[in-house]
């Protein structure tokens, strides 16, 4: 496959560690999306993959062409040469200048004719659906609609990589739904190459032919979503929200798995996720999506332990459950219908099984 | 129900006739009037001063048209100067990186503060004959005391830092990703300065440069000592109502009071420059 994107090895200080070692990459047209909190490195990348910043390690090449290599034989490709278009999460629209003009742009300060200007930006206008607000300033367009601009002024240019930076971040819910499925639509029509950074785990799936996760500049994960689940690890499934337990795998049976989980002093029996190999006897981590914490009436049969409910929270079309396990919490989801037919509250006992989870190999000291 | 928290509001206004009178209140305007009246009483003897329009007529003898036009002349010289220089200035240091930021800093506003008189005797020593720079300069036959190049470099002098720190202010104030963006975009530099950089700041540049052309207009220490006070060759307005204070009261009226309209037309001109940032989406 025609390669998009590689970074390698991209390392990045300030006061303290940024990035560490980040390494992926993407072929041609493949849209990639990095998630991770607040303050995990992401704008970080995009920048050092931009040009605006350099890296202290590694090297990036886009479309195959090296545009990044630090260290001793140094190569740093200006900016403007990278061919890169970037969606600033303010999307840094220029005010003095109408919708018409601020895609011109790019176009225009490369001394393209007039002719040319206008059939590309009113082609890009047509792409992107905004034909009606070219006569606009910036000041006098929805939030939806500023993002759409500064789409269309970044592939104006038919860069060969776009950059996004948490684009939809000061969208309502509403706009921001309906945003999300016209970008997906568009990066399909457009075929770019395509790096989308989000703190929304939803949006990163939904965008995302490949989902890399950042975690204080660590690239814990990259991959399709079959993938991320597959080669799950602790990290990742701590930033996913699983819940986390220490086991000890006792017996396998197909994909079922007896583990004995340590603190419950007691064994319980689930579906194993992961495809790691299973080590018998050997301590384990065991990864429970909060869907798959089941929870029940004291007494009702079945394996698990009996827990307190410490908090109950309704959200639209679930209950979430959090019960105390011995200082720590186990986090549950539950249908709605399902919870508030067992007539639980909160201080309440329930009885806690999982009908799944990831197993992972807890490495064993130096590893 | 409603009645009592609206009584309080209308309360609170200030003073309501016939029921009290809020004394703090009245006592607090005292002090904005004192002001007031601290600059207008000045200002309005001196247009009291002058006489009739037909007298006044008579006052314009060709001294006072000579240092109208050469205050005209040479602080718009001066201006195009402080902008050619002080544009690329305040944009080099404008989030750049630069070591003993402050310390240019504090060499840029050293104008500011520096008495007038102090400023003409430092320009004199340097471009005087007699200082190595004005011996180099004599060579080619250059003397700059009682020469109106000299005028224009004291005004330029105290003049400067004003447009400095509004320029500095106006580049500042633009987004940085704004500029990123536009580093993008374009292959030029220049070209995203021209129609990025420049539009967004014009503004903040335009209320500079009225507020250091104003300055220049009033400039009267570093001129006199630097360039002299020679009429029609160096003698600018402020320089010419000096000489008359001496000689004619009324002359020197008449000339005060056309430096007064010009100062209102400045700040006028700045108030309405600064009050339409926003019409750019520029934070105010």
């Amino acid at each position: 496959m025609e390669s998009g994107l590689e970074v390698d090895g991209i390392s990045k200080s300030f006061s303290s560690k940024v990035l560490d070692s980040v390494t992926f990459s993407l072929g041609k047209g493949t849209v990639g999306t990095l998630v991770g909190p607040s303050g995990a490195g992401k704008t970080t990348m995009l920048n050092i993959i931009s040009g605006f910043i350099p890296a202290d390690k590694g090297t990036i090449s886009i479309g195959g062409h090296l545009v990044e290599r630090a260290g001793e034989h140094p190569i740093r490709v200006r900016t403007v040469q990278r061919n890169v278009g970037y969606v600033f999460q303010d999307h840094a629209l220029f005010p003095n200048m109408t919708v018409f003009d601020n895609i011109a742009f790019g176009l225009r300060a490369r001394h393209i004719p007039e002719e040319g200007v206008r059939a590309k930006v009113s082609a890009i206008l047509g792409t992107v659906g905004i034909e009606g607000l070219r006569d606009r300033k910036p000041g006098q367009l929805s939030g939806g609609q500023v993002q759409r601009v500064a789409v269309a002024r970044a592939l104006v240019l038919e860069p060969k990589l776009l950059l996004l930076d948490e684009p939809l971040s000061a969208l309502d819910p509403q706009t921001r739904e309906a945003v999300r499925s016209e970008m997906k639509i568009l990066f399909e029509k457009v075929g770019t190459t395509v790096i989308y950074v989000t703190h929304d785990l939803d949006e990163a799936f939904f965008l995302g032919q490949k989902i890399g996760i950042l975690l204080s500049g660590r690239l814990t994960s990259f991959g399709t979503k079959k993938d991320l689940l597959a080669r799950m690890n602790p990290a990742t499934a701590e930033f996913l929200g699983f819940n986390l337990l220490k086991v000890e795998p006792r017996r396998e049976t197909g994909s079922r798995c007896t583990v004995y989980v340590s603190g419950w002093e007691r064994e319980i029996t689930l579906e194993v996720l992961s495809s790691s190999p299973i080590r018998i006897g050997q301590p384990a981590t065991l990864a429970v999506p909060p869907e798959s914490v089941e929870i029940r009436l004291p007494g009702t049969g079945g394996d698990g332990k009996v827990l307190t409910i410490r908090e109950i929270s309704e959200l639209k079309d679930s209950v979430l459950v959090v019960l105390n396990n011995s200082g720590e919490k186990i986090v549950g989801r539950v249908p709605d219908a399902q919870f508030h037919s067992m007539g639980l509250s909160n201080n309440q006992l329930a009885q806690v099984s999982f009908t799944n989870g990831f197993l992972l190999s807890t490495p064993r000291r130096g590893q | 129900m409603s009645s009592e928290p609206e009584l309080e509001l209308e309360a609170a206004k200030g003073p309501v006739r016939g029921r009290w009178v809020d004394w703090t209140s009245a006592l607090l305007w005292g002090f904005p009037i004192v002001v007031i009246l601290f600059i207008v009483i000045p200002i309005a003897s001196v247009f009291l001063s002058v006489p009739g329009s037909s007298v006044a007529l008579q006052l314009v003898n060709n001294d006072t048209l000579n240092a109208i036009r050469l205050s005209l002349i040479t602080s718009t010289i001066s201006l195009v100067v402080i902008m050619l220089l002080g544009i690329p200035t305040a944009r080099v240091l404008t989030r750049r990186k630069v070591r003993g930021i402050r310390l240019i800093d504090t060499v840029i506003d050293i104008p500011i503060v520096l008495p007038p008189a102090v400023a003409g005797l430092a320009l004199l020593l340097a471009f005087a004959p007699r200082s190595p720079i004005g011996a180099v300069l004599l060579q080619y036959g250059i003397i700059l005391p009682g020469n109106i190049v000299a005028v224009v470099m004291a005004e330029t002098f105290v003049a400067m830092p004003f447009f400095l720190r509004s320029a500095r202010t106006a580049f500042e104030e633009i987004d940085p990703k704004i500029e990123m963006a536009a580093s993008l975009l374009s292959p030029s530099s220049f070209y995203s300065f021209r129609k990025i950089v420049l539009p967004l700041a014009s503004r903040g540049l335009v209320a500079g440069a009225i507020l250091s052309w104003g300055r220049a207009m009033g400039e009267f220490g570093a001129t006199l000592l630097f360039a002299e006070n020679l009429p029609g060759i160096t003698q600018t307005m402020p320089l010419a109502i000096y000489l008359d204070l001496a000689v004619n009261i009324q002359q020197a009226s008449f000339v005060s009071c056309i430096l007064i309209v010009i100062s209102f037309a400045v700040i006028i001109g700045v108030r309405y420059v600064v009050g339409s940032r926003e019409s750019f989406g520029i934070r105010p």
